[in-house]
């Protein structure tokens, strides 16, 4: 592994903290942009610069995830008004050591993988992990419809990065396929992201609870 | 060409429906398009066509049982959509006709994806596909539980992807780790245990999710009640097998490279969980598409413990279940949706008397109900006989118990909601629905029933070789 790969994947454990401990979603949303970025030019950075397969890969992920999504989110925060996560279920401190945790944890987990994982370094195996564990710790502690979207994005960005140096042994549709589907994925929770602003006048999802089991449903006739 | 051709259709179809100006013509279009892949996919069954696009795309005999009751379902949807949305008032919406078409292609691709990425793409595009669908009332029940679908779904298809890898990273280095099924099957025997494990996990809460095992099953109640009954019959009858048939990919592969013992006992245990939550949910539940949502997280844990008792017997009964429950899950959300337009209320109370209001859709609710509940001679009841015994002859007998145990609650539970319904006097005003309507709605839900019946009576000797075929997973055909 290079110089430069081992900045971009530290680039890339630092965006985690970035994205945990922010209070303003446009933050939150530049660090995932960021983050697709640096794993953009990992892409290439691992794969070759001489591919065209790895120039496909790593001009899709730059142009999808680093503009493509970034703009659908911060058109949903201007039209849904939202600006900051009110107030997480879990302080910006304890998710900040959380994530440090995670990361350590990440570092652990990576250096007991078998042979295999390890072919590109122990760096890589560890970033990955630790992004997942970010993106897992925004879905769950975050009530803002808009966090957790930026949330399974980050954990999309970890397993993307995870398979990086396997991707290039896939064929090139099933590729682009995965990158298709988190943009639309993104755009149709946008869809309903701004619904749920317009019906409920905030994108809180705590708001979302009229579906249970206890009470008998209210219908109107 | 066949398979491309077949995966193809419904896209195509659903770009140009939407450029159709009336709704009554882009529903026909929908028809005619629903009957024109119903010809596409008899036409692949019968000539046997060979693997396109490197042996990405296949038709085996999963593919084939999976495949047939897609198209058989969706053609019966298609003509219910007629009848149901002209009576249900509804959001002039053009995108209806489209996304459903879409949520076809998705799905046909997924059943005929012999490549587990290519898989991967398809389901990720089925919820994408069927979200829109699933708030479709635009009420503020239906963007919940269309927010609630999409973001678990959406992270548990994430998870599958890691288990994606975690398949390719267990390939032996030299080799070019390709995830094309039949390398995968062929070369079992040198995959890496632990990643192959580690892969299984992944694959069994990813795509668990999406079959709503439980405990990942919470979006499913909500989606499955919210989506207009056209739609949650598909969602049922449908795309939870196209989920089960991810995890029975996978499982093959296990199985070949002789780690099936390990593969089963999540799937047992899971399979077991899901019945046990779902009898517990459905106790007192008081809403009738609520009820058969839940049951469907019952039907999903019956096929996780057919397929949980190994291949032969349990696998082979897991099939042929899966079979008799899209049928019959498609009568019951039929059925349903016709008390539905006749009360507007989805509570079981409100509901009550329907023997008087309309017997054709209580008659029609009350065989959903015998088929769903798995009483002889439905298909269901063949089905849950099948699997009961292959764990009592592999000594399985604690599974038996509760596997019995949660089958009886859950039917006294479905039993006696619909008694509420079917008898009774009926509250508030009576209107009838008009007898044209009324042919739209039942004529689908009478199929149904008639082939839940026939699946109980006789199986075509060429559809048990199939499932029998199937049932051996891992290297069949």
């Amino acid at each position: 592994m290079t110089g430069a790969a081992a900045a971009l994947l530290v680039g890339v454990i630092l965006l985690d903290f970035t994205a945990v401990s922010s209070s303003r979603l446009t933050v939150l949303i530049r660090a995932f942009a960021v983050q697709a970025v640096l794993i953009s030019a990992l892409a290439l950075l691992l794969d070759g610069v001489d591919s065209i397969h790895a120039w496909a890969v790593a001009g899709g992920n730059l142009a999808l995830k680093g503009f493509a999504i970034p703009y659908v989110m911060n058109r949903a925060l201007v039209r849904t008004g939202t600006r900051k996560e009110a107030e997480p279920l879990l302080s910006y401190g304890a998710s900040m050591l959380l994530a440090a945790a995670a990361a350590g944890f990440s570092f652990a987990l990576a250096a007991r993988l078998p042979e295999e994982a390890r072919r590109e370094g122990l760096l890589l195996a560890a970033a990955a992990f630790a992004t997942m564990f970010t993106g897992l710790l925004l879905l769950v502690t975050r009530s803002k419809a808009i966090s957790e979207v930026v949330g399974y994005l980050v954990l999309e960005n970890g397993i993307f990065l995870f398979g990086l140096t396997l991707l290039k042994r896939q064929p090139l549709i099933v590729e682009m396929g995965i990158l298709l589907d988190v943009f639309v994925g993104v755009f149709v929770m946008g869809i309903v992201v701004y619904n749920i602003a317009r019906t409920f006048d905030d994108v809180d999802v705590r708001a979302l609870t009229a579906l249970r089991d206890e009470a008998l449903p209210e219908e109107e006739p | 060409m066949t398979l491309t051709a077949l995966v193809a259709f419904p896209f195509v179809a659903g770009a140009l429906v939407w450029l159709l100006p009336r709704r009554t013509w882009r529903r026909s279009a929908l028809f005619a398009a629903s009957l024109a892949h119903a010809a596409l996919v008899a036409r692949a069954c019968l000539t046997d066509p060979s693997p396109e696009w490197g042996g990405a795309l296949a038709l085996d005999a999963l593919g084939r049982i999976f495949l047939g009751v897609l198209t058989v379902l969706f053609a019966l949807s298609a003509l219910y959509t007629f009848g149901y949305m002209a009576l249900h008032r509804h959001p002039r919406k053009r995108y209806y006709v489209p996304a459903l078409l879409f949520f076809l292609g998705s799905m046909t691709l997924a059943t005929l994806s012999h490549h587990l990425g290519l898989f991967w793409v398809a389901l990720e595009a089925t919820t994408l596909s069927s979200a829109p669908l699933v708030f479709f009332d635009r009420s503020p029940r239906s963007l919940e539980a269309a927010w609630k679908y999409l973001i678990l779904c959406s992270v548990g298809i994430a998870l599958a992807l890691a288990g994606n890898f975690f398949l390719a990273l267990s390939t032996p280095p030299q080799s070019d780790g390709s995830l094309l099924l039949a390398s995968l099957l062929s070369g079992a025997g040198g995959l890496s245990a632990p990643w192959l494990k580690a892969a299984f996990l992944f694959f069994l809460v990813g795509y668990g999710t999406k079959m709503g095992l439980a405990p990942m099953h919470t979006w499913l109640p909500d989606a499955h009640s919210e989506a207009p009954p056209p739609v949650s019959a598909l969602l049922s009858g449908a795309l939870l097998n196209c989920a089960f048939l991810g995890i029975l990919r996978v499982y093959g592969v296990l199985e070949a490279a002789g780690l099936g013992d390990f593969a089963r006992k999540p799937l047992l245990a899971s399979g077991l969980l899901s019945m046990g939550t779902a009898a517990a949910f459905l106790v007192r539940q008081g809403d009738y598409k609520r009820l058969f949502a839940y049951s469907s997280v019952e039907h999903m844990g019956i096929l996780a413990v057919g397929v949980g008792l190994g291949p032969g017997a349990g696998s082979f009964g897991a099939l042929l279940h899966a079979l008799n429950h899209s049928l019959a899950k498609g009568l019951c959300f039929f059925a349903a949706g016709m008390v539905y337009v006749l009360t507007h209320t989805k509570s079981v109370e409100a509901s009550r008397g329907l023997l008087k209001r309309s017997p054709a859709s209580a008659a029609l609710l009350l065989l959903g109900l015998l088929a769903i509940a798995g009483t002889p001679p439905f298909g269901t009841f063949l089905s849950e006989f099948t699997i009961l015994w292959a764990a009592l002859s592999s000594g399985h007998y604690w599974t038996a118990a509760f596997y019995l145990l949660f089958l009886a609650t859950a039917f006294a539970a479905l039993a006696s909601a619909v008694f509420t319904l079917a008898f009774g006097t009926p509250e508030g005003h009576k209107e009838a629905l008009p007898s044209r309507s009324i042919l739209f709605l039942a004529l689908p839900s009478a199929v149904l029933a008639l082939l839940s019946l026939v699946a109980g009576l006789y199986l075509p000797q060429g559809l048990l070789a199939l499932l029998r075929g199937a049932g051996t997973l891992g290297g069949a055909p």
